[in-house]
């Protein structure tokens, strides 16, 4: 399962759509699970099928690297969603090296050129520039990929080891909201709207001292309040207690005026 | 309308603004601190979240149970508040 962790975020986007696993947005928070659906769906595939050849991976891996000058150690890892990738679109280096010229010939255009672009953080931007002018997607978009995800992969990278802090976490979030916008997602359009829409409905919400209180007692609450109502400050059986008090206070009252005949105010002579 | 908790009725009542993680329906105390070390400490980050997995209550029990420790119990709750959010709200 860690193997997945040196594929880029539009990596494992790729290998999700090719294994029709229904996914949203390769985030760092969402990174993990979509590792672990991919390592379960590869486990239950290995159990039905033989693993394919990976001299195919190879053949793919090296034309990256002499295109890219990347590490030969970063690929000698068997990918097999890649081999399978590349397997069901055709076989050879040249036929890899037409495929980001011809983007038509794939399904998905863009993580296959994005992941040429992403491979390898240290490589200069330039391989993935040239790229873009011969692909016929829209240069901004890979653009706007390109510095977005090139900078959050590292910060997945670092995310994965340190956990998830919150300002990566965010960055990470703004980051891929230009790309979720454009992909292929519908909804992806509804996630930026929907976060600025609520900012100005903050601003006429309650104070936040009142929030701030009511959340000091609520985890308190939880015990004490446990198995009665937890809006109750006073328990049931107290405020029974109270009223039938109280009641018996009132009759008392009443009860002991009726016994007074004549005038309530002492009348001393 | 079925019958809600008055932990859900109240977050459904009013918008959501800065409102902790804590105050979402089925996130227990524990699962709170687990969420706010990993970054998630207002709901509507927690919303965010939900909103990244589609709306996927499946998907996004899924990552609560595997990435947050949440229980089974917990993650249906929560991700059925924030499904009743979106609905009244998106």
């Amino acid at each position: 399962m860690d193997d997945y962790a040196v594929l880029s975020d539009a990596e494992l986007a790729a290998v999700l759509r090719q294994y029709n696993i229904p996914h949203g947005p390769v985030v760092g928070s969402t990174r993990k699970l979509y590792e672990k659906k991919i390592f379960e769906y590869e486990t239950q595939r290995r159990r039905l099928s033989p693993p394919n050849s990976s001299a195919f991976n190879f053949s793919y891996r090296f034309s990256d690297l002499d295109s890219a000058s990347v590490d030969s150690d970063m690929y000698d890892l068997p990918k097999k969603e890649d081999a399978l990738l590349y397997q069901s679109k055709g076989y050879g280096d040249d036929y890899y090296e037409e495929s980001y010229l011809s983007t038509r010939t794939y399904g998905d255009p863009e993580p296959v050129g994005s992941s040429k672009g992403f491979r390898q953080p240290s490589a200069s931007l330039a391989d993935s520039d040239t790229f873009h002018h011969q692909s016929p997607l829209p240069d901004c978009y890979l653009q706007v990929r390109d510095d977005s995800l090139f900078s959050s992969e590292e910060d997945s990278k670092d995310r994965e080891r340190s956990g998830y802090g919150r300002d990566s976490a965010y960055q990470n979030i703004v980051h891929y909201r230009p790309v979720s916008n454009i992909s292929r997602s519908s909804l992806g359009l509804s996630y930026y709207p929907t976060p600025s829409s609520t900012s100005p409905i903050s601003s006429s919400s309650s104070s936040p001292t009142s929030w701030l209180t009511r959340r000091a007692i609520r985890p308190e609450k939880q015990a004490p309040g446990a198995g009665l109502g937890q809006d109750r400050q006073v328990p049931l059986w107290g405020q029974l207690l109270l009223f039938l008090v109280f009641a018996a206070f009132l009759l008392f009252v009443y009860y002991s005026m009726q016994a007074e005949d004549g005038n309530p105010f002492w009348t001393e002579p | 309308m079925d019958h809600m908790s008055p932990r859900l009725r109240a977050f459904l009542s009013e918008p959501i603004g800065e409102k902790d993680v804590a105050w979402v329906d089925g996130i227990s105390h524990e699962l709170a601190i687990n969420l706010v070390t990993k970054g998630f400490n207002k709901a509507y980050i927690l919303l965010g979240q939900f909103l990244l997995m589609h709306k996927n209550e499946a998907e996004f029990q899924k990552w609560l149970i595997c990435c947050c420790g949440a229980t089974e119990s917990e993650a249906q709750e929560s991700s059925h508040c924030l499904k009743e959010w979106c609905s009244c709200f998106l």
